[in-house]
């Protein structure tokens, strides 16, 4: 595309700008979609990144344009990840080596029966007070960056679950991401939050009752700590080689040369890290 | 300056920033703010009030300023012929008006002599653009360039003999040798359309050379013909016919267009398309002489050689092969525009870039197209409801906007083999004109359902009817679920297997994977509700074997169960597998115990997987070494007994055995072959071992996944090895660049490990293991494919003595058959479905099979090699048409 009135840049995330490294070069030249203005300000676009020139990996801006990972947003607190699959699958590009990796239920860190028992007539069990459960977002992990994209394009806007959802670029999932950061353990927004919204937890939630029960007790299990998370699969790997010998070994001394091997390892860092 | 200002070939405004030090949002505040820049913007949106007022007004503006700024100009005009192909009459309006001699008095700066025609000089900046979109091969950005080329030689602007020739030169691409039919089409494309818009003036200088062009593409598009009948969206399984009533195919309309204005010598019908510069005054060609076109050439297509090769020496470089493009047609000429006609066929072409070309943006996508009629010349398209009462026109068309539009969108959506974009894109676009306007799109969505669900009787290709199920399952979930159900009450005394039942169940199916159960019960009418061919009776769920306490093995499913759910290591759970091995007691089941430890190993791990795709992801991946053990031990029945398990804990949960099944392919636990070789084996119709085998769409699903898997991770593999050897390419070359530098430094300073020049692949461990992968990727892609073959061989043509004798096989095919379709069993209709899905196959994936066209041939038809069966022919007709040997 070029730059007509149509495609014209606006940044997303401005504010994520990270410090630039001295003497790093700008990273990305990104190519625009169509300007959306929300709310008064000009808020989001989706950017396409043409061109990598050179990565500096602590940038989180740039970053976030070779992310294959998004953050979904406004999703109903009932949504499986069964249904997001269903959804997000058709943004795959599996004959290109891609594929959803996995997917990262946002949860409530506490619990949110406390909000629940008011309006539930459900024997509170440990299992419950103690399970987690879902808070409204979620990550989804491609193996593609371009299947990210497609989905900002095509899905970010339309219903799942009968709610309209919004899907962002995301840095990828981070130790301790999959739990809401407000301080009742939800999603900040939730706290500010007064209007009645019978997918998330507010008035009316007997209506889906059934639902209820079975989502308190799915995470019920869920552990924090390293591992908690799958991976979702990785490259394919010539069976018989497992044993860690494909690397050239490397002596202790080599260490600090990391730093310095040039673009294509540094990338290849900041997608790995991203996972 | 240097290479980041003025536009030099394609692809120049993406390159400015290129060498730029400080990009940031103040650095672009402050281009959006340059003189030119603005230029450009006013430009680009030419006509948002009334195109026509606005030409001259904007013309007098450029000549203002523009002496300084004739690049900017060349490139607003640039980008706004290539992303508003609408537009365009009016841009060559515009430069028109430009061309114009510059009336005495208006000329106040004095010069003596007629400056060069600032239309001449724009013109001459933007053919640099059109040069570099030639030399990228950029088809559409070509073709619409032509578009104003051919506006501007009816305006006067460009001399006719050089817009002939240059038409001519897209002709040229037509005979050369063993042109591919992709280059060969849009080379066609851009010849018919420029002949449409300016054919008339060409015609009155130069008619033989119109006759000459329209025999041309006319010739190429005989000789695809073969091709013709397998990418058809209604399928006719017995003939040959290349027409079909219900789709258009886009280069046959092209020759119709071009044989009937030929006919009327380029007269009729008059306007057809817009023409605003034809109401200015003639020019005098002494005063003005018209700008001529230089000469082209149309560059050769890039063939990249990569030298990379399966181990058995085929070429594994997946090239994609353009097909006809067959646009399904839901309306009639009188509702949505006859693409046999000049001005049908420019809307549909207009309709159809604009598609293309705002795909990043479906928003305005959406609108853009509802705003489209503006473009066009009056009485076009049928005035908005509540919209001033216009005179009767007696020519006027008064097509459907909206018919038009979502005909074209599912046009686009149904194009086989793929369409170009991923399918969710055409749906979201409806769902936002569905948005934009609801009263008028809703009607025309309904109406388009009931026409397809009707098709579904008469032969919609099995790909089309799975699509078909795909949007109306996500467009429904955007819209409340609301359909009426009702009306399709009477079909339900269809056997089960016709299309109209799969459709519904499928329907169905899809809205609870994107909703749930309860929910989508409740849309449905009460004899809907209790038809289980509709809807099961009960919420998709697991189905695990030996929970049940009076089962003999619940105690040994259970002890395995607690140890995962206590989280214990994998070593510990294969210990205790083994000593269960040594005590289970196996004279209750015909199973070998080592099967059998596999099934109650794998249903405790899918148990516990099975609350969520995460849980599963965590089970597999907790316990990879315990799957590792169970994969690959004892026999070779191992991975099916894996792939057998999943299939049926999950058997009332078609997706999960999808994704299982696509997450152990993943992790390596089961091969893309062990899916598809149990995907053939599930298929008797009836489960029992003398019933034919069918495939269906959610076998062909699974065989899809696997495909896509092993195509996937050769794909991956590729770029590898290239990037690899691109890696060791530019160290060498270092290397040499250094000369004489000693080695020993160069470690010091940090830098890549350089080559030695004589060094070769061998020598660099990270690429020779690069290589050895791709060879055992290619290797499985290629059994993979020769399993597909082999099995839909069983199904369709089994050999004399096998036990799955299938005899409609050979009868669905043929004419008698398909008229008495209405009495048609289940069996009947099935293997009328795996046929569909065999071609399916075919054309899908024949880039692939061309490859290897030569080993699979061999080894997989082996079997039906010079059978006199029906079926077998059809197979191997099927076969060489998709693999490109149909002479």
């Amino acid at each position: 595309m070029g730059n007509t009135f149509l495609s014209r840049i606006k940044l997303h995330y401005c504010d994520n700008h990270g410090p630039r490294r001295p003497g790093t070069r700008p990273a990305v030249k990104l190519q625009g979609l169509a300007e959306q203005t929300r709310q008064g300000k000009t808020a989001r676009s989706t950017v396409e990144v043409v061109d990598i020139i050179c990565m500096d990996p602590g940038n989180l801006f740039q970053r976030q344009f070779i992310s294959s990972s998004l953050q979904i947003g406004n999703l109903s607190f009932y949504t499986t990840e069964e249904q997001i699959y269903e959804l997000f699958s058709k943004c795959t590009s599996p004959e290109d080596g891609g594929g959803i990796k996995r997917i990262i239920m946002g949860l409530d860190r506490n619990t949110r029966c406390g909000l629940f028992q008011y309006h539930c007539p459900v024997v509170i069990t440990d299992d419950i007070l103690f399970g987690r459960t879902p808070c409204g977002f979620c990550f989804v992990e491609y193996y593609t960056h371009a299947e990210a994209l497609a989905c900002m394009k095509y899905v970010s806007g339309t219903k799942l679950d009968e709610r309209i959802i919004r899907c962002d670029l995301d840095l990828g999932y981070k130790e301790g991401r999959q739990f809401g950061r407000g301080k009742s353990g939800g999603q900040v927004r939730d706290e500010h939050r007064t209007d009645y919204d019978p997918g998330r937890g507010g008035w009316g939630a007997q209506a889906q009752l059934e639902r209820r029960r079975e989502f308190e007790e799915r995470y019920a299990d869920v552990q924090d700590g390293p591992g908690a998370v799958a991976t979702g699969g990785g490259e394919w790997k010539e069976t018989e080689a497992t044993v860690p010998t494909l690397k050239r070994a490397r002596s202790p001394g080599d260490e600090g040369d990391n730093t310095r091997q040039g673009h294509r390892a540094r990338v290849d860092d900041a997608e790995t890290d991203g996972m | 300056m240097s290479y980041d200002r003025p536009y030099r070939g394609g692809g120049g405004h993406r390159r400015r920033y290129r060498d730029r030090e400080d990009y940031d949002m103040h650095d672009r505040r402050r281009e959006y703010d340059s003189p030119e820049q603005i230029l450009k913007n006013t430009i680009i949106k030419l006509g948002e009030v009334d195109p026509v007022q606005e030409v001259p007004r904007m013309a007098q503006q450029i000549r203002e300023t523009a002496s300084s700024m004739l690049t900017a100009v060349s490139e607003g005009i640039r980008l706004a012929v290539t992303e508003q192909p609408y537009k365009i009459p009016y841009y060559a309006a515009l430069i028109r008006s430009l061309h114009d001699p510059v009336t005495p008095g208006a000329n106040a700066s004095g010069e003596g002599q007629p400056a060069t025609s600032l239309g001449k000089q724009v013109l001459e900046d933007f053919w640099k653009g059109f040069q570099g979109y030639l030399d990228k091969l950029s088809w559409r950005d070509i073709r619409l360039c032509i578009h104003l080329f051919a506006h501007l030689t009816v305006a006067q602007v460009i001399s006719t003999g050089s817009m002939a020739a240059l038409l001519q030169s897209f002709v040229v691409v037509l005979d050369e040798f063993s042109v591919s039919y992709g280059r060969g089409k849009n080379a066609a494309l851009c010849a018919a359309e420029g002949l449409m818009i300016a054919g008339a003036v060409i015609q009155k200088s130069l008619s033989s050379n119109t006759a000459e062009i329209i025999t041309a593409i006319q010739t190429f598009n005989d000789s695809a013909g073969s091709c013709k009948n397998l990418v058809q969206p209604v399928v006719s399984l017995y003939s040959d016919s290349t027409t079909l009533d219900h789709a258009d195919e886009l280069l046959d309309n092209a020759i119709t267009v071009l044989k009937t204005l030929e006919a009327s010598e380029f007269a009729d019908p008059p306007a057809s398309f817009p023409q605003p510069y034809l109401d200015y005054e003639d020019l005098d060609p002494a005063a003005s002489p018209p700008f001529e076109l230089p000469s082209i050439l149309v560059p050769p297509e890039v063939i990249e050689l990569d030298g990379l090769a399966s181990d058995a020496g085929e070429d594994a470089q997946v090239k994609k092969e353009e097909w006809p493009e067959f646009w399904f047609r839901l309306c009639d000429n009188v509702v949505s525009p006859d693409p046999g006609t000049v001005s049908g066929f420019l809307i549909r072409s207009n309709i159809r870039d604009m598609i293309d070309i705002f795909e990043v943006n479906r928003k305005e996508c959406a609108r853009l197209l509802l705003e489209y009629p503006k473009w066009c010349v009056p009485g076009t398209f049928k005035p908005r409801a509540g919209a001033p009462p216009t005179e009767e026109d007696p020519i006027a068309n008064n097509w459907q906007l909206e018919s038009t539009v979502i005909e074209s969108i599912l046009g686009y959506f149904f194009l086989l083999p793929e369409s170009e974009q991923k399918p969710v894109y055409p749906i979201a676009l409806i769902t936002e004109l569905c948005k934009l306007s609801p009263s008028t799109v809703g009607p025309a969505v309904g109406k388009s359902i009931r026409k397809l669900y009707s098709s579904l009787a008469e032969g919609l290709d099995v790909e089309v009817s799975r699509r078909f199920v795909e949007w109306f399952s996500v467009h429904m979930s955007n819209f409340g679920f609301q359909w009426v159900w009702k009306e399709w009450l009477p079909d339900l005394a269809l056997p089960e297997s016709h299309p109209k039942r799969i459709f519904v169940r499928r329907a169905v199916e899809a809205e609870i994977r994107l909703s749930y159960h309860d929910r989508i019960l409740k849309t449905l009418p009460e004899p809907m509700q209790n038809d289980p061919n509709v809807i099961p009776t009960q919420q998709p769920g697991p189905d695990a074997e030996y929970e049940d306490p009076s089962h003999p093995y619940y105690d040994a499913s259970q002890s395995i169960l607690e140890l995962l759910r206590g989280r214990s290591r994998a070593e510990e759970v294969i210990g205790h597998l083994d000593s269960l091995k040594m005590s289970l007691d196996t004279s209750q089941t015909h199973m070998h115990i080592d099967s059998l430890i596999r099934s109650l190993a794998m249903q405790a791990l899918l148990s516990i997987g099975s609350r969520s795709f995460s849980h599963l992801l965590n089970a597999i991946e907790r316990y990879l070494p315990l799957l590792r053990v169970l994969a690959t031990s004892g026999d070779l029945e191992a991975k099916r007994d894996i792939v057998v398990t999943v299939s049926s804990f999950w058997r009332r949960n078609r997706q999960m055995i999808g994704i299982v099944f696509d997450k152990l392919m993943q992790y390596q636990i089961v091969d893309p072959t062990d899916v598809v070789a149990w995907t053939f084996s599930s298929l008797a119709t009836g489960g029992k071992d003398s019933d034919p085998l069918c495939l269906q769409t959610f076998q062909w699903e699974l065989l899809k996944g696997a495909l896509d898997k092993a195509n996937g991770r050769v794909t991956v593999a590729r770029k590898k090895v290239v990037a690899l050897r691109k890696e060791q390419d530019d160290s060498i070359a270092r290397a040499r660049a250094r000369g004489g530098a000693d080695v020993g430094n160069m470690e010091v300073d940090g830098e890549v490990k350089p080559l030695k020049q004589d060094d070769d692949a061998d020598e660099n461990p990270q690429l020779k293991t690069a290589l050895k992968a791709f060879t055992s990727l290619t290797r499985e892609q290629r059994s993979v494919l020769a399993k597909i073959i082999e099995g839909f061989i069983s199904c369709l043509s089994p050999a004399p003595g096998d036990a799955h004798q299938n005899p409609h096989a050979a009868t669905v095919i043929q004419e008698e058959a398909w008229e008495q379709r209405a009495s048609w069993s289940n069996d009947e209709w099935m293997t009328w479905e795996t046929w569909g899905w065999y071609r399916h196959f075919c054309r899908m994936y024949s880039p692939y099979l061309r490859n290897y066209a030569t080993t699979l041939s061999t080894v997989a038809f082996s079997k039906i090699e010079g059978s006199p069966s029906p079926a077998a022919q059809s197979m191997k007709k099927i076969w060489d048409i998709s693999t490109g040997q149909d002479g």
